[in-house]
């Protein structure tokens, strides 16, 4: 190690000026990169890039093989990333130029792109993509001023996930799917004191954006109204006055338990065996039920006067570039993905159910273990779902992170209900608007 | 400067005899500079260009997608008058360094002390301590950190065999931030290993001198080690201290990106980070690069005018 000690001084803390300066400006400098591909021949490139893990790697490449076979000419390069990172990706390759010519887009942002002009319209494609075997409702939810701007390329719906196998060891009864959020508490105060305090009923639900979203419909509420927020401090304020309480009283986790909560479900409480109840969607259910050994059940969510607030949603988007030098093709791609039975069949529920209705029920008699599961709990609420509410207005993503983060601070004791509502109302007004 | 370098050189260095050496040494010309020009293309493509190009972002609304349109100061405006988080966030950086880094240097010096006495095998402690330096800021040590604070964690167990009440450091808002500050601390290697060089050059009869005039142990270390070592201090503490302005990655990892729980850990350059790569807003993120790099220059410069009055330079006396 050199350092110098005898040297010329004024030179020396130059160079240590200009070093200490350097260190601070390389972080300035956070660079963009792009990538991308072009053909030539009769030959078609296509790119396509979704977020996911491994399982679903190799279930989409199944799929993407069958399409191909089906149409030599075309060739389909793919890209993964995990949930966040694919986002930021997409986002760099879309500003650059460089946007994947079809890709998959979440309900959270998928405004905002629109907003932007960089999807397509996918209603001009005619006989290439046919989405009248996609439930009209449901197809609704990729809409954007009336423009068809994605396709959901899976239905999912909310859940509470138990742990059947942990109740019957705590000598605990299974809720009945008809149960309310009084139920919920009280039942979950026993699975705390039939434990001896070690489980908790429930991981504390009161960080998650969607379960506040099915709260509000529950109350006969709705979320958005002209691109603002239609909730209200009010709204939020009861929310976590309910989940606090139970929270509180040991029927949901406490509050380092729920700091913990990231939407892993492998990382969640139920997989640690601190609670013994999840919300979350179905399209996750397997997840749930590769990260622990128990016998797992799904059930609708508490209601309220009957109402659960649940609904079809899209687990997730596609949309073709509008800058795809190859759209038609992009669109028989997505297409396959979403109508053919051969792809519904390589895919499996990894997504959610499957788009296309007519394939999907075929699927739904052949289906085992959870996918049967998934299929067989969809049946059973498929009536008392509300209609799908459309996708939310830009800015929606942030309030995701800000819930949970906001809600952190209030199970800590850093801040009253009140002030924590108020806080996430300020955010709101700021990510909405702007 | 390395132009002045090279010129300065060349002259003294000078292998006589070959012909071309004298016929060019007038004006070693522009050849040091071609030879540079890979260096000054990758600092004008990758360096510059970008920063000048976020320095115009950062006065832009650009969200990624659309192209940025103009926005004047509002960036700026927004951070200090309409921005909560934003301050909360300096908050929660300048915490950390005016903890970690005189803690962490503190820790190091003592260390260097330690280690600078002769023994058996001292060259063996040296490697260990500087050990943990060598695994630096890693995201794999960030994980490891987590899962020690986190409950049932191995930090957790050791405090419980002498009857700690269990702690859930890292979920536990008033504790996070400590968990990472003494991460930092741990990593004190650095500059253990270059207060141990400045140590070991302090001349050894200027202790025999202090001895001779009766100065005790107190006396030779106040009065010889410390103003001998002085540049070396001031050295450590400039370099821990725009590191710890620009701490990332311990932050990011041991919160798992979310600067939580309840924004306890959200420092300036992860706050940074998620308004740039998570919300898109590029302009935004590129106003608060510019700020903390303005605050970091002044932070520095402001270091070297006090070290003027407690930094002692050994050849003062030459000049």
């Amino acid at each position: 190690m050199k350092v110098p000690v005898a040297h010329g001084r004024g030179h020396r803390r130059t160079l240590l000026g200009v070093a200490a300066v350097f260190a601070a400006a390389s972080l300035v400098a956070a660079g963009c990169s792009s990538g991308g591909s072009d053909s030539s021949d009769g030959k078609v490139t296509l790119n396509f890039s979704w977020w996911g893990d491994d399982t679903r790697a190799k279930v989409t490449q199944d799929a993407i093989d069958l399409f191909v076979k089906q149409h030599p000419t075309i060739t389909v390069k793919t890209q993964y990333a995990p949930f966040g990172p694919y986002g930021t990706k997409l986002a760099t390759q879309v500003s650059g130029g460089n946007a994947p010519d079809l890709f998959q887009i979440d309900r959270s942002y998928q405004s905002q792109y629109a907003g932007e002009g960089v999807l397509a319209d996918l209603g001009k494609y005619g006989s290439a993509l046919k989405l009248d075997g996609i439930d009209a409702n449901f197809l609704a939810s990729g809409k954007f001023d009336n423009k068809q701007i994605a396709v959901p390329f899976g239905q999912t719906t909310q859940v509470i996930v138990v742990d059947t196998t942990k109740l019957q060891q705590l000598g605990v009864t299974a809720p009945q799917p008809t149960w309310t959020w009084q139920d919920l508490q009280t039942w979950g105060e026993q699975v705390h004191s039939k434990s001896g305090g070690k489980v908790s009923g429930m991981a504390d639900p009161g960080g998650t954006w969607g379960a506040f979203q099915s709260w509000q419909y529950q109350h006969g509420k709705q979320m958005y109204a002209d691109g603002k927020p239609a909730f209200t401090q009010a709204d939020l304020e009861s929310f976590w006055n309910f989940t606090l309480g139970m929270s509180k009283s040991g029927a949901a986790t406490p509050a380092n338990v729920t700091a913990t909560i990231n939407g892993v479900p492998a990382d969640e409480p139920l997989a640690k065996g601190l609670a013994t109840a999840e919300w979350d969607y179905d399209s996750v259910f397997a997840s749930y039920v590769g990260a622990t050994k128990d016998q797992l059940a799904i059930l609708p969510l508490p209601s309220v006067d009957g109402k659960t607030g649940m609904f079809a949603a899209p687990s997730m988007l596609l949309s073709v570039s509008s800058r795809s030098k190859h759209p038609t093709e992009a669109a028989e791609l997505l297409n396959f993905l979403v109508n053919d039975s051969a792809a519904a069949g390589a895919l499996g529920t990894g997504r959610g159910l499957f788009p296309n209705t007519q394939v999907r029920a075929t699927l739904a008699g052949s289906a085992t273990g959870p996918a049967k599961q998934v299929y067989e709990y969809e049946a059973s609420v498929q009536s008392s779902m509300i209609p799908s509410p459309p996708a939310p207005p830009k800015g929606d993503s942030d309030l995701l992170a800000a819930m949970t983060r906001i809600y952190q601070g209030v199970t800590a004791g850093q801040q009253s209900v009140s002030a924590g509502a108020k806080a996430f109302m300020q955010q709101a007004q700021s990510s909405i608007t702007s | 400067m390395a132009a002045t370098t090279l010129t300065q050189v060349s002259p003294g260095t000078g292998t006589a005899g070959r012909p071309w050496r004298h016929r060019r040494a007038g004006g070693a010309g522009m050849a040091p500079y071609v030879f540079l020009v890979p260096w000054f293309l990758g600092l004008a493509v990758f360096t510059v260009g970008p920063l000048l190009y976020s320095l115009y972002l950062s006065f832009t609304d650009d969200n990624l997608l659309q192209s940025p349109t103009w926005v004047g100061l509002a960036n700026y405006r927004k951070m200090f008058t309409d921005d909560p988080r934003y301050l909360h966030s300096v908050k929660i950086t300048l915490i950390y360094v005016l903890i970690s880094v005189p803690l962490k240097l503190v820790i190091a010096f003592l260390v260097a002390l330690l280690l600078n006495r002769p023994r058996r095998g001292i060259g063996l402690y040296r490697s260990l301590f500087y050990l943990p330096s060598l695994l630096g800021a890693s995201v794999a040590v960030a994980l490891v950190w987590r899962s020690m604070f986190s409950q049932s964690g191995s930090v957790d167990g050791a405090l419980g065999l002498v009857g700690v009440h269990g702690q859930d450091w890292i979920n536990n808002p008033t504790w996070a931030l400590g968990t990472i500050i003494v991460l930092a601390c741990w990593q004190f290697g650095a500059p253990m290993v270059i207060f141990l060089a400045g140590l070991k050059q302090v001349p050894g009869e200027l202790y025999d001198a202090a001895s001779a005039d009766g100065a005790g142990r107190w006396a030779r270390w106040w009065h010889v080690t410390l103003p001998m070592l002085s540049p070396i201090i001031f050295f450590n503490v400039l370099l821990e201290t725009v590191n710890a302005f620009q701490a990332f990655t311990p932050a990011f990892i041991v919160s798992g990106g979310t600067g939580g729980p309840a924004d306890s850990t959200l420092f300036y350059t992860l706050y940074l980070y998620q308004e740039g790569f998570s919300s898109f807003r590029f302009g935004y993120a590129s106003a608060m690069a510019w700020v903390l790099l303005a605050t970091v220059a002044i932070v520095t410069a402001l270091m070297f005018w006090a070290s003027r009055a407690v930094v002692f330079y050994a050849d003062e006396g030459e000049h």
